[in-house]
């Protein structure tokens, strides 16, 4: 149907300045169920009633809203107000039988209510694993994501035609090391893959040099972790230089404790 | 929306924030109907105590919070005008100088967001004006008008397009 015409004809707009008999009412309401645009119109029709309704506004004196909350809390007390006994035999003995079906009625309703809450407490049980659950899964997507992105940008960052990678062949002290940084001059981005240098002493670390015309330059220590650990921005440097430190690390190498070295 | 659903679960500061909105607006519609101030003030706490108690028949998909408000409050003024014996306001009909008579006495309150609607009525064609003031505040029918201004009952309802159109234009 073409809701042009029907929308033009002005039937909205005595809608909704509520000039219509109820039989027309339903009839628009069922229009704009059905018609989309003819929803939309009445909802602009509205709102220029509702500014033009602003734009006349009347502020009402103290006594309404006082009036209105008394009255609201009035009818809230009468639904809590219990009906006094009164006295008389007839109206005992009906009173009697009204409370042993109250209490029969009680009694169900405690036994349905024993019911539910054992189910409730079964349902919320189960809610509640269904919940850490989920907080588990989300914890370990966060991990496995902040890992992957991770391993995404040191690929990205190895991938860059900048970024040479330098073999440090092992020293006297440990020969059969080997440890490789990769360096991008340009950036001074530094990252270190050191897997099988040797496990360090309790309270001991080791920690990377630059070495820039002989003299070290902290560069930044390190765990024995898996993968490529960043180390910190070089922008210079001749050779680079693995030395075992006390945790934490050492402002100037302990050359005594010279693992691996490579020059550039 | 929150409005509606503070209403629905009895929550009386959301009452208080919905009346300091929309009572203004409301009263000014109630007064312009019944023309008189004090009995307009009875009817819009009534009005108030029904929206309070029924909100929950209050269905969004239907139209706008506002509108449904507004019927409560035109619904009750045209029950009390008819037990009062006005007629629903008809009496007046050819004493449109009543709905003006004292500017100074109905638009009486100022608010500042709505200084500029105020302004931006008065651009309306005053017939259209008219045409809008006898359904909107005084409760007129389609029919009611079509007699009280002597044109066809089809005219009343394009010629109420028309201004409201323009009204949406202004706005």
């Amino acid at each position: 149907m073409d809701t042009k015409d029907y929308i033009s004809s002005g039937i909205l707009e005595l809608y909704v300045t509520g000039a219509l008999t109820e039989a027309e009412r339903l009839e628009v309401e069922k229009m704009a169920r059905l018609y989309r645009e003819v929803k939309q119109e009445l909802e602009s029709i509205e709102m220029a009633m509702e500014d033009y309704a602003f734009a006349h506004e009347k502020t009402p004196s103290p006594r309404v809203l006082e009036g209105i909350l008394n009255n609201i809390e009035k009818t809230e007390n009468e639904q809590v107000k219990i009906l006094p006994m009164s006295g008389g035999s007839r109206l005992y003995s009906r009173f009697r039988m009204l409370a042993f079906a109250a209490s029969i009625l009680l009694f169900l309703s405690m036994v349905t209510n024993i019911y539910y809450y054992s189910r409730y407490q079964r349902v919320s049980g189960e809610l509640a694993d269904l919940r850490d659950d989920n907080t588990f899964l989300t914890d370990q997507y966060k991990s496995l994501k902040a890992n992957y992105n991770g391993m995404e940008k040191e690929m990205a960052m190895l991938h860059d035609p900048a970024m040479i990678a330098l073999t440090m062949k092992g020293t006297a002290m440990s020969p059969a090391s080997t440890s490789i940084v990769y360096w991008n001059k340009g950036t001074g981005d530094l990252y270190l893959n050191a897997n099988n240098l040797p496990k360090p002493a309790d309270g001991m670390q080791y920690q990377l040099w630059a070495l820039v015309e002989g003299k070290p330059v902290d560069a930044g220590v390190f765990t024995m972790d898996e993968g490529i650990h960043q180390m910190k921005l070089i922008h210079e440097a001749d050779a680079f230089a693995v030395t075992l430190e006390p945790m934490g690390g050492s402002v100037s190498p302990t050359l005594q404790q010279l693992y691996v070295m490579g020059g550039v | 929306m929150a409005y509606i659903r503070g209403l629905q679960s009895g929550d009386t500061e959301v009452l208080k924030t919905v009346y300091e909105r929309y009572a203004p607006a409301l009263l000014g519609v109630i007064s312009r109907m019944v023309q008189d101030d004090y009995l307009a003030e009875d009817i819009l706490q009534e009005a108030f105590v029904k929206i309070w108690h029924n909100a929950s028949a209050y269905d969004a998909s239907k139209g706008r919070l506002f509108t449904w408000m507004l019927n409560i409050c035109r619904n009750l003024t045209i029950d009390k005008m008819r037990s009062r014996g006005y007629k629903a306001g008809k009496a007046t009909v050819m004493d449109e100088t009543r709905l003006y008579e004292d500017p100074g006495k109905i638009y009486d309150a100022i608010r500042p967001e709505t200084i500029g609607l105020r302004e931006m009525v008065d651009k309306l064609k005053p017939e259209w004006k008219e045409l809008i003031d006898l359904i909107y505040f005084k409760g007129f029918t389609q029919q009611e008008v079509a007699e009280a201004l002597n044109m066809p009952l089809g005219t009343v309802k394009t010629r109420l397009r028309s201004a409201i159109q323009e009204l949406r234009t202004i706005f």
